[in-house]
Order: C-alpha cells, then structure tokens, then sequence
C-alpha cells in the first residue's frame, strides 16, 4: 500500500493553550483508520489541520505530495456541518453548490446516496432533523471521489438502526485506494469495518495500531481503547 | 481545484439573492408611498412637472411619483446593501463550508471583495432600469421635457469623457476599499482574539475589537496622508501638466493593494474557519 498522508512534528496552540502537540501520523491508502480519544482531545483540530481549515500550526502536512492547503483540499473530503447555507436552503440546492464547486463531486452517487438515507431533494435544511442534517452530510461527503475521507464524528444523532445500516454500507461507498479516517464514540459499532486505530490522548498520537494486532492482543477494539483510560479511573 | 470564475459566478449568485430581497422590499416600499402620495394629491399630479400646460395623466403621474420615490430610497437601500453584504462577507470568510473549498485564499478573498461589488453594481442598474421605465411616460408625454432635451447640449469632449471614465474607477477603487477595510477590522481582531489566553470570554472580545477598530483607523489615516505625500511628490517631479484624477487614482489603487495583501496575509496565516 502506498503512502497517502504524512503528518510531522505537528503542533497547534490557540489561545495560548496547546491542543496538540509533536503528533506524528502516517496512513496509507486503502484503509479505514479510526481516530479515538475523549471529548477535547485534539480530534477534530486534527481533522481540521489536515483539511487545511485551521491555521497557524507548526509542522508539516503531506497528503500524496501535497503540502500547500488548497491543493490538500482538493484531495480529500471532510464532513462539514453545513453552516455557510442558510436554514431555507433546499437539499437540491446544496447538491447544485457541491456540483458546481467541486469537480470530484459524483451527482449519480449523490443521488444513489440521498435515496438510501430517505432524503426528499426539495426539503429544507431548517426541516432537517439531526439525524437527518448527518446523513446529508455523510452524502455529500462520500459523494465526491477523493483519496481522503475524514470524517468527524458522523453518527452522534443518527438512530441506531439506520447508523448499522450505514456503517455497513461504508465499505461499498468508497474507491478501494481510497482512505477513510474517522472518529467516533460508537466504537464497538464500526470495529468490524477497521483496518487501524490511531488514539489521541495528551494532546499528542499515542499509539497507532493495526485493528488485527489490537484483536490478537485484547478482546475488542473498544476495550483496547478504555485501556488507555481505566488508570484515570482508577485515580 | 476549483477554478477562480467558478467560485466568482457560485458567490455571485449567493449574493445577488441579497440583491434582489432589498430591492423587492425597496419596490413595495416605493409603491405603498406612491399610493399615499396619490391619494393625497387628490389626483392634481401636475406637482411632478408644475410648468405643464396640459393636466397630467393621472397613471404617468403615478409612475413619475414612483420613479423618484424609487430614486430617494435607493439611498438608503444601497447604504442597507453595504452593510449587509459586508457581514456577509465577513461570515464567507469564516465559513467552514466555503473555506473548504480547494482555491488559494488570494483567489478565495478576491472573489468575496469582486462578487460583493458586483452585486452592488447589478442593484444599481435594476435601480436605474426601474427608475428609467416608470419616469419615460413623464417624459414621452410632456412637450416641454421633450423640447428641453431637444435643444440639450448633448455633445461631450475628451476631457469630460476621461472625467467621467476617472469618477468611475474611483468609485470602484472607493467600493473596493470599503470592504478591504472591514476585513482588515474583522481579520485583525480575530487573529489578536484567538492568540490571546481566555479569547472566548465575551468582554474580551468586545475590549479587543474596539481597540483594533481604534488602532486601524488611525493606522489607515497616518498611511493614507504618507502615501497621498509620497505619491504627490513623486508625481510632481515627473510630470508636470495637470494630471486630473491620476494622482487620486494612483493613491487609492496603491492603498486598495496595500490592504488587500495585509488580507490576504492575516487569511493565509492566522484566521481559521470557524468551527461547525
């Protein structure tokens, strides 16, 4: 498997306070990666470097050759909450802005995809329920055919049949070279589906495992995840 | 990658629907006042051209009353469409959805400057095309409009024309530097908010944009009398004929760059997308 991103003696701070710190990651293509940690973790901020919408950060970002963040963007598809729409934005409307804006975007898979969440085109986003909005978002994102997918904690209010369902269906949505880095609390429900697991903890990567060396190892991916947490508790 | 006419025409169509909501609300506010103003008339209408022999139509009445009425409000609709599309603007510059869009923030800022101006441009003219379409009656029925821009000199020289041409590019140059201004504002302050410790207590923030607005104004109006300055010095060595607008022109074209960069830099290095 090839090497797909690079991410070297990162640091971030915002308000004087560091968020993440000396964080090394390298993934490859083809894989599903989980990123796991608690609330405030650095997660999302690392998501974000990557995608190239936080800034001032030290270090370096290298995803398939590409340093420079808009040229990261175009390689990769990050799950956004949709908030630069207005409430009275149709579904449709939204598709129209992706097609236009972004040349990966596949409008057939879109429409494939909007049909399997139950999504009606002309509805609005202020008619949308959470659950609803994220699997919009889940769409839209797997609807354009990148190297890179991140995708941040898509699940939280979506119900649990319909998070099987697209859990499930994940693997089927993405290009066999393509990655998708994901973070969630549901772990037991995507454990089936990873190739790896990277935990974030003291504002830095601590540990990035293969999903089968984790398996070989503890019980479940979700117990080799509490592992790193259980000593706090203890405490 | 996106491509910079790409973005340009999406944000364009984003904010002309700004465009057409003011001046919709422009319009009905122009034909409620124009129903008033007829009732209060009592149907005299000779008030909208009192050197008229004949008795006015009441209808061409109408519309006149109407086309200036559009002409006062287009004041402060157009300082409403500033102001709105400046915070538009600035949430654009803020906007995880937009930001994540694969373009340089060179090309990203400009399109967000240009687009705004555009739009403003595009009310101008429905503004015009309006006022233009309900005032024709006035003037196609009244023989002394007619005789009076019969016997108008319509015949303009160069040097008027070259007048005319410098009025408009310092209108674009003076459009452009609005909104350069309040992005230096808004990026600035936030920039200075998320370095600072504690930056989302609310105080703060209020504290840290009033100085910033304080400071930058007074930053921009020590640079504005050096440039004005240095450009009237090196000008004056070179050329020595009247140059008209020139100088002004150059100033501004000079200042607009200036602030532009300074932008581009504090969106390039330090203002993130806000979180969703």
């Amino acid at each position: 498997m090839s090497k797909l991103l690079t991410v070297k003696d990162l640091t971030y701070k915002k308000n004087q306070k560091t968020i993440l710190k000396d964080v090394n990651l390298n993934l490859t293509s083809g894989k599903i990666v989980a990123l796991l940690g608690e609330n405030g973790a650095g997660k999302t901020t690392l998501m974000r470097i990557i995608a190239g919408v936080a800034k001032n950060y030290k270090g370096t970002v290298n995803l398939e050759g590409a340093t420079k963040e808009d040229e990261r963007k175009a390689k990769l598809s990050f799950t956004d909450g949709l908030t630069g729409f207005s409430d009275s934005t149709k579904i449709k409307e939204v598709d129209r802005f992706y097609a236009t804006i972004f040349q990966d975007f596949d409008e057939n898979e879109f429409t494939e995809l909007r049909k399997f969440m139950h999504l009606d085109p002309e509805m609005k986003l202020s008619q949308l329920s959470r659950g609803m909005r994220e699997k919009l978002i889940i769409a839209l994102t797997f609807a354009r055919k990148t190297d890179l997918y991140l995708l941040d904690e898509p699940f939280g209010g979506i119900d649990a049949m319909a998070r099987k369902k697209i859990i499930n269906s994940i693997i089927l949505w993405k290009d066999e070279k393509s990655t998708i880095l994901i973070s969630d609390h549901f772990v037991n429900e995507i454990s089936s589906l990873l190739d790896e697991v990277v935990i974030v903890k003291d504002h830095t990567v601590l540990e990035h495992k293969s999903a089968e060396d984790v398996r070989q190892n503890h019980k479940t991916i979700e117990e080799y995840y509490e592992s790193f947490y259980t000593d706090e508790d203890d405490e | 990658m996106t491509s910079f006419n790409t973005l340009f025409n999406r944000m364009f169509q984003e904010k002309s629907r700004t465009v057409y909501l003011i001046f919709l609300i422009q319009v009905f506010a122009s034909f409620c006042f124009t129903i008033f103003a007829a009732f209060s008339l009592h149907g005299d209408f000779n008030v909208v051209n009192d050197t008229a022999k004949e008795a006015i139509n009441p209808i061409i009445g109408s519309l006149a009353i109407f086309a200036s009425i559009v002409l006062v409000t287009s004041f402060p609709a157009n300082f409403i469409y500033w102001i709105v599309s400046s915070i538009r603007n600035e949430k654009i510059n803020r906007s995880q959805t937009w930001r994540l869009i694969p373009i340089s923030d060179t090309k990203f800022l400009l399109s967000n400057f240009g687009t705004a101006f555009l739009s403003y441009i595009w009310l101008e003219i429905l503004e015009f095309v309006i006022v233009a379409i309900t005032a024709l009656p006035l003037f196609l029925s009244s023989g002394e409009i007619k005789t009076a821009l019969g016997h108008a000199n319509w015949k303009i020289d160069a040097q008027s024309c070259w007048q005319m041409l410098g009025a408009l590019v310092l209108i674009i140059l003076l459009g452009y530097a609005w909104y350069a201004i309040v992005s230096l504002l808004n990026l600035s302050s936030r920039s200075i908010i998320d370095f600072l410790p504690n930056g989302s207590n609310k105080f703060l923030i209020f504290v840290v944009r009033v100085i910033t607005i304080v400071v930058v104004i007074w930053l921009l109006g020590y640079a504005g009398n050096a440039l004005i300055g240095a450009t009237n010095q090196i000008l004056s060595l070179n050329i020595s004929e009247n140059m008209g607008m020139g100088p002004v022109l150059i100033q501004f074209l000079v200042f607009d760059a200036v602030l532009t960069l300074i932008d581009i830099f504090l969106l390039n290095k330090f203002v993130e997308a806000k979180q969703n």
